[in-house]
This record gives C-alpha cells, structure tokens and sequence, in this order.
C-alpha cells in the first residue's frame, strides 16, 4: 500500500543511473504490486486536514489491474528507451520526466480522493507535454506539445470544475462515499457536473472531436508514444469514468453520451488508421479507435460490458505497447516509417517479427490470444445493450474489422514480402529494444492460451470495481457456440473476413480517401488552429486597445469609471438630500468667485500660453482671497506666496516651449468637455450632498482646547502642524526635498546626444 | 455661499480635467494646477464656511472660543498647497526636460518608449 507513495520518490532516483537500473526498480514495484491483494477499502492519509483534504489510495480490481500495467509497461519502456536512444545525452532527462509521469500517473489510478486524483491528472498532463515536446529543437514537436498541453490542460480544468460540481452534490470528493451517496442522480448539479466531467475526460483520452491531439503527439521518440499512448495517459480519461460509473452511471445522459461519443471515436479511429502510412500515426489512430470502444463499453454499463472493458484495457495495452515499440525497432533499424515501403524485414529481424506477429494477432482478435477473448466480450456486451443495440453491433464489427486491416499493415506486411531496397542494412536491434514488445506479445499469448490464468481473478475484481458491485467474470478462451456466444462467434468471423477485404482494398480505398478529401474528418484541427491564433490575436488587440499609450485614454477611462461607480453609489443612497440653500451672499463674495471663474475660463480658453499662466495666477489669487475671507489667514498668506512662486516658475519654464498648437480635432475637444462637465457635475453634486451632513469634530475639539495648554501656541493650525502632527511635517519637507533634489537633477543633467537612443 | 462654492468646485474641476485631457503638456501642467485649486476650496467648503473667526486663540484665553473655523482641514490644505507646489514646479521643469529630449510636447507622440 505504501508502494505508490514510494512511487512519485522514485523520481529522485538520479537520472544518471542506466536504463536497465531503473527498468529493474519499476520491475520490482510491479512484482509488488502483482504481490499485494487488492481490497475494495480506500486507504487515507491526511494531506491538508485543515481543509478537509486527505489522500486515499484506492487498491481495488481496477486500481491493480492499472497500477500493474502502469508498472509493468513502464519497466519495458525504461530498458526500451536505453536501446532506442542509446548514447543520447538526453536520455537522464527521458528517465527523469517517465518516470515523474509514472508516479502521477500511478495517482491517477490509484486514487481514491477526486481532488487528489485531479492533482494527479493536471501532473500528468504537465510531464507529458514535457515528453511530448522532448526533441524540443523541433518547432513541429513543439507545436504538438503545446496543442496537447492546451487541449488536456482546458479539459483539465472542465474536470476541476465538475469535480467541484460533484462535491457539492455529493458532500464528499472520496469515490467510496459518492457512489454510496443517495439521490446524487437526481440532484439538481448532477447534470452540470456530469457534462464537465465529461469533457475532462474526453480531452484526455482523445474522444471526437478532441482526438486530434494525440496522432499530433506522435512527434515525441517512440519510446514515450509507445508509454503514453498505448497503456497510460489516454486511458487516463477511460479510469476516471471507469472509477465514477458507480457514483455517476446508469442514467440514460451518462448511456447517451458516453456510447454516442465513444461509438463515433471508435470509429473515426479506427477508419482513420486505414488512411494513414506512418507507423505510428496508424497506431495513434487506432488508439483513438480503440479509446471509444472503451468508452462505449463504460457506457453500456451492463455487467457483460464491464467484463469487456478490463478485458480490452489489458489486451490493448498488451498490444499496443508490443505494436509501438516494434514501429520503433523497425524505424531504428532501416530509418523509415512509411508502410508503402516497409517489405521483407522478416528475415533481417527475426525476434522483433515474432514479437509484432504476436501482438498483431492479438490487434486482430485471432485466436488464441487475448484479444481475441476481449474481442468476443465486447460483442457479447455490445449485443446485450440496453438500447440501440443493433447499432452498437455494426459500428463494433466495423471498427473491429478496420482494426484487423490496420494490425495487417503495421505488424505484419512489413516483414512479409520481398526484401525493400533501403533494406541491406535491416539488423536486429539489441536486447533492449526486442525484449520488450516481445515480453509483451507472450504476455498476450499466455494470457490468452491460459484463459487469462492467473489475472482472471484480478479481471473479475476490476469489473467489479467499475461496475460498482461483484460479480463473476468468466475468462474463457472457447465459451462455446451456445447463445450470445455462437452470435458473437458469428461477428468475430464476419469481422475477420471484412478486415482482410479492407486490408487488401487497403491501396484504392486510401486513393478515394485523398480524392474525397478524407481530410475533413480533421476538421477539429482546424477550430483549434482559428481559436489558438485567434485568442492571440484577441490578446494583442485587447493590448493595444487598452495599453494605447495615450496619457489622454488612460485618464478619461479612469475618470468615466470613477464618475459612473460614484453615480451609481449615490442613486443607491435611499436619503440623498442636494440642499440649494443660498443663505447669505456678500457682493464682494460674489465678486471675487466670478473672478475666479472668469481667470478659470481664460486659462482654458487662451491660445497664447503666458495668458494663461497670467489667469491662473489671478484664479490663485482668488482663491487666497476666498481662504481670507473665511477665516484662514495661514492658507491664504501661504497660497499668495506659492502662487507668485508658481507664476514665475511657469513663466521661465514655458518661455522655452514651443507655442500652442491646434492639436486636438473638433470632436476630440467635444468628447473631452463632456466628459470633464461630467465630472465637474459630479463633484459640485458630491459636495451640495455632503454639506447636508453635520461633521462630527471631536477632533477639532481636541485641537481647539489643548493647543495652548499642550502645545503653548495660539495659532491652532500652525501648533497642528509643528507640534501634534510634526512627523507628517517632516514628511512633508523630504517630499519638498525629494522634488527639489529632482529638479536640480534635471536641470544639470546634459541632454542625452541626438541620435543616442 | 456653500451652494456657489460648489459651483465653482465643479467648475474648476471640470476644467481643469479638460486641460490634463489636452495634448499639449503645457496645458496638462495649468490642468493640474487648476485641479489642486479645486481641491483645496473643496476641503475648505466641506469644513463649514465661517466668516471672521479664524482658529487663533485670544490673548488672556486658553481654548479656542466657539464658533470657530475648523483648524484640522486648514492644516490639511495647507500641506497641500506646499505638496502641490512642489508637483508643479517637478512637473514643470520635467517636461521642460522631455522637450529638450524629444522636441515635442504632443503627448500623443510620447506613446512609446522607444524613440
């Protein structure tokens, strides 16, 4: 039970250690894993107690049954990676980023907690866009990574929304206790959560119409196609479903969408795969094929189907791996992918044609192999679905027998034939590299031959554990010809005839494909291609609408928001009185307002600048008379002093400016009054409401009684600002220094040479 | 009187945003300037107009004698004043310093940092 929390600490294990090192270390996690009886009753650790979060492990049928591929194909994977990319100096970092991805992967399947798994789920995504994007000096790599990581990293964040979704439906996020929760169907999140869910899951395990990542993703080295794709991260999605279908099963949206997107994936996958000639982009079809079949099973959702699924999960990623790996060994030995050319490698790689004979008839559903029992399974539980169940049989054959076709073309016409003429240099590639497809072709033999003995057992547990309660899971190699078995006998050998039709009109049907623009099935490409250059382009336009550079946008925007909140505030004040008491006016009140209008208006409106600078003088010298009037002798023989400052400042500065210019258009200036009007109105409003208001002055009470006795000064404003408050003064002459020390600076400095910069 | 004064608030204010909105920086410096005028009498009208009572204590008295002019927004203004000073004189040999620099003083044309 520790063993997956060993796991993610593996990754500490230096990279620089060989291959077969680390193959090794995973190859006894596996043997550990395979050792240790799964049980139905989730493990918990406390993570974050304080937020309620906690790790559990979920080491049920499914959990192993993942866990073993998880360990068993990455052991292979690791020895294969040292063969393939031999010498590499890369390869530390290889070692590094698989086995990182081993462990969160082992999370995923493992956990029990959906938080947790979502973690694990968003590390996953993270180390294989890493993987993906390995030969990253290649821009095509790049792109591939970066579309997988876009679209598996939107998908992951539909799923954190659906989880969440879920845990307020739930009340939990542990597995164990949703799908014992009540009444979850029928609460009023189930469907939101579902649908969120759902496009996780999709996107990660490459359903139409998310599927176009994964043969994209084909641009990493095989080593980490072959691990990715054939046995761990796509079929991330498919345990994700496969762990919620007792909390979140048998309701006819979960039936409808599942089997409606997994059906037309199985197909397009499987079709798909016949139109390509690179290897392993005819793999990565067919693992999209063979993704909806598996999706189509969960949604079937009936025991049968379940025994189907684990069946098909393990035989494929038996396989899968076996076919990938071979695609490599083949590429490394003669450097070429394409199956128009590939020919006659029988006789130069023996081993690695034994091994993709293997696996192929497995693809291929041929007895005696385990394909073959998951391919019987799943038309047993193809015919025994609830509805449509006709149609689930035909797609079925006809995705089967295209998988048939495609296993043809890749495991076994390129070593059948005559020998191909960039051949002479075929070779065996080295212990490294066969051992593991062949290890894996064996395995689907023995477990076939042997009736799934001894994983029966583990098969019927992982059913049970994703159909939500036990049963028993009958692993047979001949079930006999009675019932539903004979029919599916029956489609088995329709499917074998079909395949090996379409694998001889293998040539002529790629021909109509092209000439029909076959292409279009690719449509989804493209609307990823629109929306990623469009939301960079939306991007930059946003930036250069918003980020304008213009002092002028920049001020009217924050001046039109601040009016429009005060505005709304002040409508929402249920008592706002706006008193127009006049009360008593003195002419020379009068006078000299209208004088500060007036000097106002000419400052504004004067086309010669030492006008202006004179008007604005006199509007200060107004204001001083308004402060003397009222009662503040300091604040006017301060503003009469600052003021005549400022003139001659403004005066000596400006004489060195050119002089106005009629910059602005027309409506520019009509725009600008209205918004300035505006705000203007809004601050004469702001000030007619607050008037209304009585102030309550302890404070000023405080001053008027104590300056003299504290602080032995008549004058009350000045003791304020020299004695109670003489820390704020203090600031006050730094901020005057600070901006003379500035001024000084500018002025000395010389001016930067024309030209400089 | 208070419902004059706000008038002239807003009227200040008003143009005094017209001309920080102006191209010209000229213009934006007399903006500015217009704009501390119309907050200073803004803080002035808010702490109640009063005629002839400014905030000195008398000889022979220890406390100011109600009614009495608000002394705390007086001693807020009056930092103000000085601050403001100080901004406009920075300001104003500031972008003294950008013409010399750029030859311009349409800040629309000071869009960018690279020139």
């Amino acid at each position: 039970m520790v063993l997956a929390v060993i796991a993610p600490a593996l990754h500490r294990v230096a990279p620089d250690q060989a291959g077969r090192v680390l193959a090794l270390a995973v190859a006894a996690l596996f043997s550990l894993f395979a050792l240790t009886p799964h049980e139905s009753e989730p493990l918990v650790y406390a993570w974050a107690p304080s937020l309620d979060l906690h790790v559990s492990l979920l080491f049920d049928g499914l959990g192993k049954l993942m866990a073993l591929i998880v360990s068993g194909i990455g052991s292979l994977i690791l020895l294969y990676a040292n063969g393939y990319l031999h010498g590499d100096g890369r390869l530390a970092r290889l070692y590094a980023a698989l086995l990182a991805f081993m462990g969160a992967m082992l999370g995923v399947v493992l956990g029990g907690n959906l938080l947790f798994i979502f973690v694990c789920w968003e590390l996953t995504s993270v180390t294989s866009f890493i993987l993906i994007g390995f030969d990253h000096e290649r821009p095509a790599a790049r792109a591939a990574a970066l579309q997988a990581l876009l679209v598996t990293g939107a998908g992951g964040l539909c799923l954190l929304a659906g989880v969440i979704l879920l845990g307020l439906a739930g009340g939990s996020y542990e597995l164990s206790e949703l799908a014992r929760a009540p009444g979850l169907r029928e609460h009023g999140l189930y469907v939101p959560a579902l649908l969120f869910i759902l496009a996780g899951a999709f996107t990660k395990s490459a359903q139409v119409p998310f599927h176009f990542w994964l043969p994209g993703a084909m641009e990493a080295p095989t080593p980490i196609s072959a691990y990715l794709h054939s046995a761990t991260m796509v079929k991330a999605g498919v345990v994700l479903l496969a762990r919620l279908n007792p909390a979140l099963g048998g309701t006819e949206l979960w039936f409808g969408m599942l089997c409606g997107f997994g059906g037309a994936t199985m197909l397009v996958g499987n079709l798909g795969s016949l139109f390509q000639t690179d290897l392993k982009r005819v793999l990565a079809y067919s693992t999209v094929g063979m993704l909806g079949t598996l999706v189509l099973l969960i949604g079937i959702g009936t025991q049968a189907a379940m025994a189907a699924c684990v069946t098909m999960l393990a035989a494929h990623a038996l396989y899968k791996g076996a076919l990938f790996m071979v695609a490599g060994g083949v590429d490394h030995s003669v450097h070429t992918r394409d199956t128009t050319v590939l020919s006659g490698l029988g006789r130069a790689m023996p081993i690695t044609w034994a091994a993709a004979t293997l696996a192929a008839l497995s693809c291929m559903g041929v007895l005696p192999l385990l394909g073959f029992i998951a391919k019987e399974k799943s038309y047993v539980a193809a015919l025994g679905a609830p509805e449509f169940a006709p149609w689930i049989v035909a797609a079925s054959v006809a995705a089967n027998a295209a998988a048939f076709a495609m296993a043809a073309i890749v495991g076994v016409r390129p070593f059948l034939g005559r020998p191909m003429e960039q051949g002479e240099h075929a070779h065996e590639g080295g212990f490294d590299l066969w051992l593991g497809p062949l290890a894996l072709g064996l395995c689907s033999l023995w477990l076939g031959a042997a009736a799934g003995w001894p994983a029966a057992g583990l098969l019927e547990a992982a059913a049970g554990s994703v159909h939500g309660s036990d049963f028993e899971v009958t692993v047979k190699l001949w079930a006999g010809t009675e019932g539903v078995y004979g029919q599916a006998l029956l489609l088995s050998g329709a499917t074998v005839a079909m395949g090996a039709v379409l694998f001889a009109l293998r040539l002529p049907l790629r021909r109509l494909a092209a000439g029909l623009g076959f292409a279009a099935a690719l449509a989804p490409q493209r609307v990823y291609q629109l929306m990623y250059e469009g939301s960079l382009g939306a991007a930059a336009l946003l930036t250069r609408r918003v980020q304008n550079g213009l002092l002028n946008s920049y001020v009217r925007t924050v001046v039109l928001a601040l009016v429009g909140i005060s505005l709304w505030s002040l409508w929402r004040q249920p008592h706002l009185v706006v008193s127009f008491s006049v009360g008593e006016i003195r002419t020379n009140e009068i006078g000299i307002v209208a004088l500060i209008l007036v000097s106002c208006l000419v400052a504004v409106r004067s086309e010669s600048r030492m006008a202006a600078i004179v008007a604005l003088g006199v509007a200060g010298l107004g204001v001083t008379l308004v402060f003397a009037l009222f009662s503040g002798p300091d604040l006017a023989m301060t503003q009469i002093m600052v003021e005549t400052l400022t003139v001659l400042l403004f005066v000596l500065v400006f004489y060195h400016l050119p002089q106005y210019a009629r910059l602005s258009s027309s409506y520019e200036r009509v725009r600008d009054l209205a918004v300035s009007t505006v705000f203007g109105g809004l601050m004469t409003v702001l000030v007619l409401a607050a008037s209304t208001d009585i102030l309550d002055a302890p404070l000023s009470e405080f001053y008027a009684q104590q300056s003299y006795l504290r602080g032995h000064g008549r004058n009350v404003v000045n003791v304020i600002l020299v004695d109670f408050r003489a820390l704020d003064t203090l600031g006050e002459i730094t901020v005057l220094a600070a901006a003379a020390i500035g001024v000084v600076a500018m002025l000395r400095l010389k001016p930067a040479r024309k030209g400089g910069a | 009187m208070n419902t004059l004064m706000a008038l002239l608030i807003g009227i200040l204010y008003a143009s005094g945003m017209y001309m920080v909105l102006r191209r010209s920086m000229v213009k934006l410096i007399i903006g500015l300037a217009l704009l501390s005028h119309a907050a200073n009498l803004l803080i002035f009208t808010m702490a109640t107009l009063r005629r002839d009572r400014p905030p000195l204590i008398g000889e022979g008295e220890t406390a100011l004698a109600a009614p009495y002019a608000d002394p705390v927004p007086q001693a807020l203004i009056l930092t103000a004043i000085v601050i403001g000073f100080a901004v406009s004189a920075f300001a104003a040999i500031m972008i003294h310093r950008v013409y010399q620099t750029t030859g311009t003083d349409d800040l629309d044309q000071l869009h960018t940092t690279d020139s």
